[in-house]
């Protein structure tokens, strides 16, 4: 707990919002506990196009590897990654809070130089969750290119130590010691004391299981839009190239946006921007691919200018039709459908692509629950005196929305400490 | 001017292998040999794996005080390649100075940077003789330039502590407040007769400013009784000189006109409202893009309105907490002795170059007691990027570059020629 005027400000997610929450408290003079689930910062943003693409406005200084490089630099904010909140318990005296922690084993210690000697010697490749599926990965990996504190980490469920104690041969190749399972780290329970918590969990984006109508993720030729940015990431296992299982490039694409269970008004304009996202870089990987784009008229009309760009510069075929089916249709083929008046029309296409809508964390629920402060109907954190929210856990926005909202939230914790 | 009678200076050299990203390609040892012996004034060199951990600035800090280094040459990345051409975003360049001359015993201006990565990994990358070749004499060029650097010690200006906020609409008047509490002075400006004019509607009482739950209505309140806001009603800004810090703001108040001195500059945009050129519009043609000037901008609803207030005073807080506006160490200087007013130097994009009344006496020709009146060109720190277009501009050999002066660079040249 600090005096006043230099208040001690906890930020719960690690993601673009947190990130930013933290630089600009500690920028205010604040001093700030950045707690993360995950092994690294960055959150979903890190998982998005290219780190030069990362945001319009600001596209030279505010490209995520920076923000998690200034964030690590800096003297004010303390990070602690694979640490989760486990309970809360209110000071009623100073107003403040009494965070319990626990801080999960990295089983990597932080002499640990990247140099990825550990990697090919790992027997384990499992799909890279961190990478929405798209690649693999193994037991003993770094979590993204960009990663925060630039440290491997050990997944307890895949490596063969932690099953039958059969396998250490990362132990045996790490140059610094750094895998020691004789002396492995273990889970430690941690406590903070802080005035003001900030929830930034970000949204998680539902996957294609949740939409049978688009072959719930089993078709060969439907992905994800969040599977397509990673492809086209030019840090991302492809190198940047949209290339499918048997080295097929498809040459038309169809996008397709999702309804989800929240409003339509606010979630559209946040995938249809991201979807907008993904064609560019589609077409600057491969010049010749012919777009389709079904997009929400209400979804559309928020954002008409950009439409209208993609059309001229990139010859983008517009449709504002919900589509109701998409089918494989042999190999290598999918047909999207959709109704109109005329009965159902067919389109096929090489490879479509599906924005699935975001929704509130899982975690989001309780956590609101534990500090006291109300979720709205459809599942977003309300803020409420020295509980602040930054960012899409509060409700859907755009990244550049993101970055307002976060630098903004720690001007009203600011407000909150004077007042309160 | 280093004077030569005094003891020449002790260079000390670093290098860092980037984890091999430099030390792959070029053979940093044979380097650290050569400069040396070739180099007189060089006392000690030592190569590090990876600067941008933590651990290598803290123990190249070391070395400074073991050594009694008063001199240093950091061959390193540049973060961005662009290097010292682009004087757009100094930012990522000065991260690596950062990190290495923060808290060191050599103050920041008496480094001297090489990014051996950019022109010597990647240019020379199919090469290692041409490579080892431009490390050598990169470095023999730096190392003799250090010697001659000298020291400047105005890296940090004073800026004033206080905000000037233009317009009293939703999002200026938590933009107000916010940074009162912040503990900054505020000057509001007005043209209204009283700041609450707009606040009888139902949704100002209902709308909260911060999440202490204090309405727009009685915000309104807050800042007109606030001890640090200055309210001036019915007045209009007139005219704004100078570089965040020290912005002279001019104002006519019922035709009476003063001048107020702020830090930042928050100006509300009333476009929307006022239809035609708007106040923040009108600001920004009248100043260059700069780093102290915020525009709080327009939105349909209060919610909004207020999130941009607590953004742009979150954002102009942040500038005004760190107490002083930090300036780079190499920016051009005037020489007034033959500075003669041509004003050919008022090229600067950043609008730094400025001019100073002066008069000018002729007894240097002899002639006594006569003198006429001119002007003298003046530069401003805060705003100078060390682009050097003035320099070049200039015919009277007025303009020096700090730490890039003709002697600096006859020294590199010849340094450049030694090197077989």
């Amino acid at each position: 707990m600090g005096r006043k005027g230099q208040e001690d400000v906890a930020v719960i997610g690690g993601g673009i919002a947190g990130m930013k929450a933290a630089l600009q408290l500690a920028a205010l003079g604040r001093k700030v506990t950045l707690i993360e689930a995950g092994p690294s910062l960055g959150g979903k943003a890190v998982r998005g196009l290219s780190d030069d693409k990362f945001s319009k406005r600001d596209a030279t200084l505010d490209n995520i590897s920076t923000v998690m490089m200034d964030v690590e630099w800096n003297k004010s904010i303390k990070t602690m990654t694979l640490t989760t909140v486990t309970g809360v318990e209110r000071d009623e005296k100073t107003k403040g809070f009494k965070l319990k922690l626990l801080t999960k084993a990295r089983h990597v210690y932080d002499v640990c130089t990247a140099c990825q000697m550990c990697v090919d010697p790992c027997p384990v490749t499992v799909p890279n969750e961190y990478s929405e599926g798209v690649g693999t990965r193994k037991a003993v990996f770094l979590p993204n290119f960009y990663a925060s504190p630039r440290l491997y980490v050990i997944d307890e469920k895949t490596c063969l130590w932690y099953q039958d104690k059969s396998c250490r041969r990362c132990e045996e190749v790490c140059p610094v010691d750094a895998i020691r399972f004789d002396a492995d780290q273990k889970d430690t329970p941690g406590e903070v004391a802080v005035d003001a918590v900030v929830l930034a969990l970000g949204a998680s984006t539902v996957g294609l299981e949740a939409f049978p109508q688009y072959g719930a993720g089993r078709l060969a030729g439907v992905i994800s839009n969040a599977q397509a940015m990673r492809y086209l990431d030019p840090a991302g296992p492809t190198a940047g190239k949209l290339v499918l299982e048997g080295g097929r490039r498809p040459q038309t694409v169809a996008f397709v946006q999702a309804r989800g269970k929240a409003a339509w008004g606010e979630v559209g304009p946040v995938t249809l921007r991201w979807a907008a996202e993904t064609i560019r870089a589609a077409a600057a990987d491969n010049p010749a691919v012919k777009v389709h784009l079904f997009h929400d008229k209400e979804a559309g009309a928020s954002m008409k200018g950009q439409l209208i760009g993609l059309n001229r510069q990139l010859g983008v075929e517009m449709h504002d039709q919900e589509v109701t089916r998409v089918e494989q249709k042999g190999e290598g083929k999918v047909s999207v459908k959709w109704a109109s008046e005329g009965g159902e029309q067919t389109l096929e296409v090489d490879l479509a692509v599906v924005s699935t809508p975001t929704e509130p964390p899982a975690a989001l629920k309780e956590l609101a629950g534990q500090f006291g402060i109300k979720v709205d109907a459809a599942g977003y954190a309300v803020p409420e005196g020295r509980v602040q929210v930054a960012g899409p856990a509060r409700r859907p926005m755009t990244l550049d929305e993101v970055f307002d909202d976060a630098m903004a939230t720690a001007g009203q914790l600011v407000t909150a400490f004077a007042r309160a | 001017m280093t004077d030569p009678k005094q003891a020449p200076p002790r260079v000390g050299v670093f290098f860092c292998r980037c984890d091999g990203a430099v030390s792959d390609y070029a053979d940093l040892e044979a380097a650290a040999d050569h400069i040396k012996g070739a180099d007189p004034n060089v006392v000690h060199v030592r190569v590090f794996n990876n600067l941008c951990k933590k651990e290598d600035p803290a123990a190249l800090k070391e070395d400074l005080v073991k050594y009694g280094i008063e001199r240093v040459v950091v061959g390193a990345c540049a973060c961005c390649s662009l290097e010292h051409h682009c004087s757009t975003c100094h930012l990522q360049r000065d991260r690596c100075r950062d990190n290495v001359t923060d808290g060191a015993s050599v103050e920041r201006s008496l480094y001297e940077f090489i990014s051996i990565r950019e022109h010597v990994a990647w240019v020379h990358k199919d090469s290692k003789e041409d490579a080892n070749l431009a490390l050598k004499r990169m470095t023999a060029m730096a190392a003799a330039k250090a010697s001659m650097l000298e020291p400047y010690d105005k890296v940090k200006t004073p800026s004033a502590k206080s905000a000037m906020v233009a317009g009293a609409g939703p999002g200026s008047i938590t933009a107000a407040l916010t940074l009162a509490d912040l503990g900054f002075d505020v000057r509001l400006f007005d043209a209204g007769f009283d700041i609450d004019g707009w606040v009888d509607g139902e949704a100002a009482k209902t709308m909260v400013v911060s999440q202490a739950q204090i309405s727009l209505k009685d915000a309104v309140k807050l800042v007109k009784g606030h001890p640090k806001v200055k309210i001036f009603n019915s007045a209009k800004v007139i005219g704004v000189e100078g570089s965040v810090g020290k912005y002279e703001v001019t104002f006519d108040r019922d035709g009476f006109t003063g001048v107020v001195t702020v830090g930042v500059l928050l100006v509300g945009d009333d476009s929307k409202s006022a239809g035609g050129k708007g106040r923040a519009e009108t600001f920004a043609t009248r100043l260059p893009p700069q780093d102290g000037y915020f525009k709080i901008k327009a939105a349909k609803e209060f919610a909004d309105a207020v999130l941009q207030g607590s953004l742009a005073a979150s954002q102009a807080g942040s500038i005004l907490a760190q107490g002083g506006v930090t300036v780079l160490p190499f920016l051009a200087e005037i020489v007034d002795e033959n500075c003669i007013g041509c004003k050919r130097c008022d090229v600067c994009p950043f609008g730094a170059i400025g001019f100073k009344d002066t008069y000018v006496d002729l007894s240097m020709f002899s002639v006594e007691n006569y003198s006429f009146k001119s002007q003298k060109a003046t530069v401003d720190p805060a705003l100078c990027t060390g682009c050097g277009m003035c320099a070049m501009e200039c015919t009277c050999l007025a303009i020096e570059m700090v730490n890039l002066s003709d002697e600096q660079m006859s020294a590199m040249a010849k340094a450049y020629m030694r090197t077989p």
